[in-house]
């Protein structure tokens, strides 16, 4: 099946003949775009912009469902903490001086969180062993969510991450190469111009076209799921 | 304005940009839909994706019900100097200046300022009135001293 084997795989197919292509003296690093940006929010947040944190909401509700799911076996028990989080670092904004990541913080409140409504229930709190919150910013978390899908939820996994990576696979061949490089190797649109040998101006519009196709084939996927949940 | 939406994605628009893009990010739903699709294909890509509900909807009609938070917070780069006072701060100055302006007026409406000495109902009272008022008044301090100005006179 298609979709088990781009899971199973980390780099699909469609990635390696790019990976070639990359010059060997450059140094390689994981692109943080978000940082910039989350600080941006809570500024404005913090001046009364709740759409501004609407943002953030939308940015790390996800992302937060799913480190709590570590802790928390019952999906909706973990969706009230994922809301009594957000409640909680909204109230807290002003507290939030940007020492560390907006993300590292907010994890911190969920792991709290958590933890206070598991000893309410007189629940033991299962420890978050493997993940350090330092390094909370590179947590990789697909995995360990799978591990608790029901079968429709693992079924539209499925479906989005098949239909994402089959169109992914009918791009013209720059702008594959261009969203791959960012999303896949993390490079910034300096390091993707290079290797194209192209004005970073067109690798803006490379990467924003195969994504604006990506998202274009999602719609009516996302539709249909967001009507069964 | 989805290919700014693009580049703010990946932290590549224009400080001065940057804020008029949030902006119209935060107010238009499409843009956000964008926002939230290019967010599962970067999770897809990095093999990092699974299908979990979206709360957003539900958090912020939480959020909406909570009191907007506004802060004092002065921008680390911003134009933070010393003459750059907090909403917090202005309160309290504001504060002390109303005491001060309260304090001086009621001094220089002060009766005792505006008159300068003490006028007396009647100067020839006899010894022996002011002894038998003595011995049937309290001791009210002011009264004392005034009856004792009195009696000097």
């Amino acid at each position: 099946m298609n979709t088990l084997k781009v899971v199973s795989d980390p780099k699909p197919v469609y990635n390696s003949q790019i990976v070639q292509n990359k010059p060997q003296n450059m140094d390689v690093k994981p692109v943080n775009p978000e940082r910039a940006i989350d600080q941006k929010l809570v500024e404005k947040a913090q001046k009364g912009d709740k759409k501004a944190f609407g943002i953030l909401v939308e940015k790390y509700n996800k992302k937060l469902t799913r480190l709590l799911s570590r802790m928390v076996r019952d999906q909706s028990e973990i969706e009230d903490i994922v809301q009594d989080s957000f409640i909680k670092a909204y109230r807290a904004i002003n507290n939030f001086r940007g020492d560390s990541a907006f993300y590292t913080w907010l994890y911190r409140i969920g792991i709290n969180t958590a933890k206070n409504h598991l000893v309410s229930l007189g629940r033991r709190p299962k420890a978050v062993n493997s993940v350090e919150l330092e390094d909370i910013e590179n947590f990789a978390d697909g995995h360990e969510m799978r591990n608790l899908e029901t079968p429709e939820s693992t079924m539209m996994t499925n479906e989005i991450v098949t239909t994402v990576n089959q169109t992914i696979e009918l791009l013209p061949d720059d702008l594959r190469q261009a969203i791959s490089l960012r999303e896949m190797d993390g490079l910034s649109y300096e390091e993707i111009a290079d290797i194209m040998n192209c004005p970073i101006g067109t690798v803006r519009s490379r990467i924003f076209r195969a994504r604006d196709a990506i998202s274009d084939k999602l719609k009516p996927l996302l539709e249909k799921t967001n009507k069964r949940w | 304005m989805s290919e700014k939406i693009s580049n703010l994605f990946d932290n590549q628009t224009d400080k001065a940009d940057l804020d008029k893009d949030i902006d119209k990010l935060s107010s238009n739903h499409k843009l956000k839909k964008e926002w939230s699709n290019y967010q599962i294909v970067r999770d897809v890509m990095q093999n990092n994706y699974s299908h979990t509900p979206n709360l957003t909807e539900k958090i912020m009609a939480s959020i909406d019900k909570e009191p907007t938070q506004i802060s004092g917070y002065v921008e680390k780069n911003g134009n933070n100097n010393s003459l750059t006072f907090s909403f917090k701060q202005w309160k309290i100055a504001a504060s002390f200046a109303a005491l001060f302006v309260v304090g001086v007026t009621t001094v220089n409406l002060s009766p005792l300022q505006n008159n300068g000495s003490i006028q007396l109902v009647q100067e020839d009272v006899s010894n022996e009135i002011i002894s038998k008022h003595y011995a049937n008044t309290s001791h009210n301090a002011s009264y004392f001293i005034q009856a004792n100005f009195a009696q000097q006179d």
